[in-house]
């Protein structure tokens, strides 16, 4: 052993410099001690994304409220914004709720709106348009939630994804993540920037009241439920008739299932609805390699550490060697 | 002699208190079409505060309608409802409820409730069997306008 050791030691330190761990002549103990260390650090690493993909995926809390907007019922009458602006105390509209001028352009929900209702022509039937009303649709998995770097944003169990504006400091992740291009963002105020959007009337749920649109709306258009009752109500309506509906519940499955679910009687895509969306929620596509971070953060200077102080030593090991022998030819 | 259960007799008070208010809220004068008794002008004042007082010509409406069916649907679907959960229970209670032709939409329609998503309240209930046939007419489906010009004192 203490033959083989010197024979390698003295081959050079040049040849083993960028050859790796593995042909490093490291003395026997030390080599052994140090792969079965690393080996079990990678374990270790390996493991937990094996242990989040073993995660069966989140399908929301189990009575979790929810809202099913159902187009095929909406007059436009905007009782429900009417209705939002009043409960929220938002600043007065430039055009009154009973002007249907609103509906000649594509509106948005922006900081001083949580909900705006548009209009959009009719193929069935000319004369009776349809209006999709847009808001947060409260996603089971928010995207939102997982941009923000501060954690202003909570998916609460009721179902409403809520946000503290005082933690908010402008950096309008959510903005960006959102795959429903909700979140509005407040410019008139520099110093205190704040991030808008329905937060599903979550202080009247907590009362045992109704969200302020579902309760305003007299057409039937907007029911507040338990989301998993909502969902076999818009399943019925679906079923019972068939000819009005498309058979498509929106918010049933995109982006891993929203609290808020729509049926209509004209496709999706001619709504302005995102029709491409994936089925998964975007946390699935960052999940596993997140919840490797801690654990390369713990093992990685473990590995590295040993492998420096492996090579380290051998390098002074090869130095003292090289003086003694400089010192015998001396 | 039948013997009236804890139930039965529940829903007997219940109906009567729905009864009650339903005179409170909503003013009738009675008419005769086909030989059959039947509300003739409603005044709905149950959000009177919110909207004002709509009041609604059930005698015009059923004429033009020509069928009590097309509104009142409780007999021609497929209802939950048991015949005593809308008519009252006593003989001639019941007899007087059938001669009326149909029960007042509030007996089943009252305050929406989240438990029970598929039962629409009163308001969602009257609404839409007003869209039914007033969507496309006038402004009704294409402006918010629409609301004061055919029902509403207010919105």
């Amino acid at each position: 052993m203490s033959e083989s050791k010197t024979g390698r030691s003295t081959d050079g330190p040049e040849q083993d410099a960028g050859t790796g761990a593995e042909e490093l002549p490291l003395p026997p103990l030390t080599r052994r001690k140090f792969l079965s260390i690393s080996m079990l650090a990678g374990g270790v690493a390996l493991a937990a994304p094996v242990r989040a993909m073993a995660q069966p995926e989140f399908e929301g809390w189990p009575d979790g409220f929810g809202m099913l907007t159902d187009f095929t019922a909406c007059v436009g009458c905007r009782s429900c914004e009417k209705a939002c602006n009043e409960a929220n105390n938002m600043p007065a509209p430039d055009k009154l709720f009973d002007d249907g001028s609103v509906f000649e352009e594509k509106r948005w929900p922006d900081a001083k709106t949580y909900t705006i209702v548009n209009r959009y022509d009719n193929p069935k039937d000319p004369s009776k348009p349809v209006y999709r009303k847009i808001q947060c649709n409260h996603c089971l998995e928010p995207a939102c939630a997982t941009a923000c770097p501060i954690h202003a944003y909570t998916k609460t169990p009721e179902g409403a994804v809520i946000y503290n504006e005082n933690l908010c400091f402008g950096c309008r992740y959510c903005v960006i993540a959102c795959p429903f291009n909700i979140p509005g963002y407040d410019y008139e105020s520099a110093l205190e920037p704040k991030i808008v959007k329905c937060i599903l009337c979550y202080g009247r749920i907590k009362e045992g009241k109704i969200p302020a649109c579902a309760e305003a709306c007299p057409g039937g258009a907007i029911t507040f439920g338990k989301r998993a009752d909502l969902l076999k109500l818009a399943r019925k309506r679906i079923t019972d008739d068939p000819g009005k509906y498309i058979d498509h519940i929106y918010g049933e499955r995109e982006v891993g299932g929203t609290s808020w679910l729509y049926l209509s009687g004209i496709p999706f895509e001619q709504l302005g609805f995102p029709t491409n969306l994936p089925k998964k929620a975007p946390i699935e596509l960052t999940k596993n390699y997140l919840s490797s971070i801690p654990v390369i953060f713990t093992t990685f200077p473990a590995i590295f550490g040993l492998l420096y102080a492996a090579t380290h030593g051998r390098d002074k090991d090869d130095k003292k060697e090289s003086a003694d022998q400089h010192k015998e030819v001396k | 002699m039948k013997q009236y259960t804890v139930k039965m007799l529940f829903s007997a008070a219940c109906a009567t208190l729905v009864a009650a208010g339903m005179i409170a809220t909503m003013t009738v004068s009675p008419a005769r079409v086909e030989g059959k008794e039947m509300p003739g002008t409603i005044v709905i004042k149950k959000l009177k505060s919110q909207y004002g007082a709509v009041t609604f010509n059930h005698e015009m409406h059923a004429s033009i309608a020509g069928n009590c069916g097309t509104c009142h649907h409780q007999h021609n679907d497929k209802m939950r409802a048991t015949c005593t959960e809308c008519h009252a229970l006593s003989a001639g209670a019941f007899k007087s409820s059938v001669k009326q032709g149909f029960a007042a939409c509030s007996s089943c329609h009252s305050d929406y409730s989240p438990e029970m998503p598929e039962m629409p309240g009163l308001k969602v209930a009257l609404h839409k069997k007003c869209f039914q046939c007033h969507v496309g007419i006038g402004d009704l489906g294409s402006s918010p306008g629409a609301c004061v010009k055919t029902c509403h004192a207010k919105t």
